[in-house]
């Protein structure tokens, strides 16, 4: 197996360490993840996710335990901390709050502005980007703060986008935006991946948009990472979940009612509408229903 | 029934010297005293400048709205109307003011002057009223973002309003939050007969309501029943999508399958397929 591209070993966050008031955020998570991955990080409020993603470019030190980008300690002496900022691109929650430029081109210039790239360079990766979250061409010249929030957030992202991160980290990326700008959003990011083989990490309180576009996921309790592994594997585990708040997308809840029912030849899970279409159908066939 | 609120050819502007067009188009809308109701909509359909006419926030450019027949743009009536219909927003954290639960819920009626006995009573109900009377004590900033958004609701019940306005206050919580506020809404609404507003893009929040209005760039598309989710394409051209149950048995109905019903959760979807199943006449391999 290749080099995971992020791991970390007994990573422990503590916040205020000199008090007494000592408090864990995130304690002893050993997770790796490889480039060719979308990892959904999942979890109730206050289990630690944003600390978590904060690790991984270095916003925040370890108190405890390692980050390794690529195979290297982002905090050994001789690691170039301020380059792993441009190689993990972090888009965090309401990123819209951070644009400021007054045209959106010039905002998601920003980035590749101060990796110090050429100028034609830079009008190259602002139109890819702005491309990748399908940002119409038309309105790149006009304010930031004049268009839908919707537009806003594809700005912001595409800020991220245009430094060509390695990583590109999500916090709560489609919190806000009406069903069909969350489902564009989810596509981009899904083509993105696609397309640029670029790793995604993104967290959500959605287990229907997670079921979707995620082929792992990171489940996180009190600070401890209870579960790690494919997507299908955890929202198996609808108890376990259920019983630390969270939940499984309604689609699978409605194929393990079935299957509860009786009709033991459904799958024990289904990720997707299309999926459990599928399997609604075989079993159509195998009780020879006629359309 | 009794209307509470009356929305009569309402339109707003927020810049008027602007060529940009009205957030919100002659809308027309009655909700009575008790009623369950949702108003969704894409991004910028002006819903939330809607909700804000609720309480004389913001007063039509155009048109008018009255709050128990009273008119929000007359303002010797704004202090009524605003301790009758209470606000709640997306973030908690906009509009949580002290740094103890109990002091943020006695907030709003120390304000209204409210006799200190009087004070500890509301404050009692409105914290056992949303579930966190035992959190009385305890700092604001270390609850969760679920329990932080009752407190916003407890700090409103306070002050004895009649009428909720949730505006997408459930978009930051995790699934748990959201179905512990869901409920504590549904309480509201039965056991005291407060008349419940939820603005919301989740269709799973919107099935709760007994009255359902779409939005659509300013202007009110549908306003209806839960007939609605067999609009899908009203729904679609509104950026709003059915829930996953719903798309599934539509799904079904396409490939000719004649699946009966519309389940609002999926419980019921399991069920309408387990009918379907029993009732049709096949032969077992």
């Amino acid at each position: 197996m290749s080099v995971p591209i992020i791991e970390t070993k007994n990573l422990t966050y503590n916040y205020l360490l000199s008090s007494n008031f000592k408090n864990t955020a995130i304690k002893n998570i050993n997770v790796k993840i490889y480039p060719e991955d979308i990892v959904a990080i999942i979890g109730c409020t206050g289990s630690g996710k944003s600390s978590f993603i904060q690790h991984l470019n270095g916003l925040l030190k370890p108190s405890y335990g390692k980050v390794f980008f690529n195979g290297e300690d982002i905090w050994s002496n001789n690691f170039n901390i301020k380059n792993l900022r441009f190689k993990v691109g972090v888009v965090f929650q309401y990123p819209e709050h951070q644009l400021f430029e007054d045209t959106i081109s010039k905002d998601i210039a920003f980035g590749p502005k101060n990796m110090g790239l050429c100028k034609e360079e830079i009008r190259k990766r602002v139109e890819v980007a702005a491309n990748f979250v399908g940002l119409n061409k038309k309105i790149l010249n006009e304010s930031p703060f004049d268009v839908s929030g919707g537009e806003k957030r594809k700005a912001a992202i595409a800020g991220i986008i245009a430094m060509d991160p390695d990583v590109i980290v999500l916090d709560e990326p489609t919190t806000g935006l009406d069903p069909l700008s969350r489902d564009m959003l989810l596509f981009d990011i899904f083509n993105y991946h696609k397309k640029r083989r670029n790793t995604v990490i993104f967290t959500s309180h959605n287990m229907e948009e997670v079921a979707q576009i995620a082929n792992k996921v990171l489940v996180l309790h009190h600070g401890n990472a209870i579960m790690f592994g494919k997507t299908i594997d955890i929202f198996s585990k609808a108890n376990k979940l259920t019983e630390i708040g969270l939940s499984i997308p309604e689609i699978t809840n409605v194929i393990m009612e079935l299957k509860s029912i009786g009709y033991k030849s459904l799958p024990d899970c289904v990720l997707t509408v299309n999926e459990a279409t599928k399997s609604i159908l075989n079993l159509f066939n195998l009780l020879n229903l006629k359309q | 029934m009794k209307a509470f609120i009356e929305v009569k050819n309402a339109s707003f502007k927020y810049d008027k010297n602007s060529l940009k067009s009205l957030a919100i188009k002659n809308i027309n809308m009655t909700i009575n005293k008790g009623e369950f109701v949702a108003i969704i909509g894409h991004n910028g359909s002006g819903k939330s400048t809607l909700a804000k006419h609720f309480n004389a926030i913001l007063v039509p450019t155009e048109g008018k709205v009255f709050v128990k027949k009273k008119d929000t743009s007359d303002e010797n009536e704004t202090y009524k109307i605003r301790s009758s219909v209470g606000l709640v927003l997306q973030n908690p954290d906009n509009q949580i003011v002290s740094s103890v639960v109990e002091d943020d819920v006695a907030f709003g009626p120390e304000n209204l002057g409210i006799d200190p006995d009087e004070i500890r009573k509301r404050v009692d109900f409105a914290l056992n009223a949303v579930g966190i009377f035992d959190k009385k004590r305890e700092f604001v900033h270390k609850l969760s973002g679920g329990q932080k958004q009752k407190v916003a609701i407890a700090s409103i019940l306070a002050m004895n309003p009649e009428c909720l306005v949730m505006d997408e206050s459930t978009a930051m919580l995790d699934p748990q939050g959201r179905k512990e506020l869901l409920k504590t809404l549904l309480d509201l609404n039965k056991k005291q007969n407060i008349t419940v507003i939820i603005i919301t893009h989740f269709m799973e929040e919107a099935v709760l309501a007994n009255k359902i209005f779409v939005m659509k760039n300013g202007e009110i598309v549908d306003n209806g029943d839960k007939n609605i989710f067999s609009k899908l394409d009203l729904l679609r051209s509104c950026n709003l999508s059915l829930t996953q149950p719903m798309k599934l048995i539509l799904s079904l109905k396409k490939m000719g399958f004649n699946v009966k019903g519309n389940p609002l959760n999926s419980r019921e979807c399991a069920n309408i397929l387990h009918n379907f199943l029993k009732t049709n006449d096949f032969k077992q391999k």
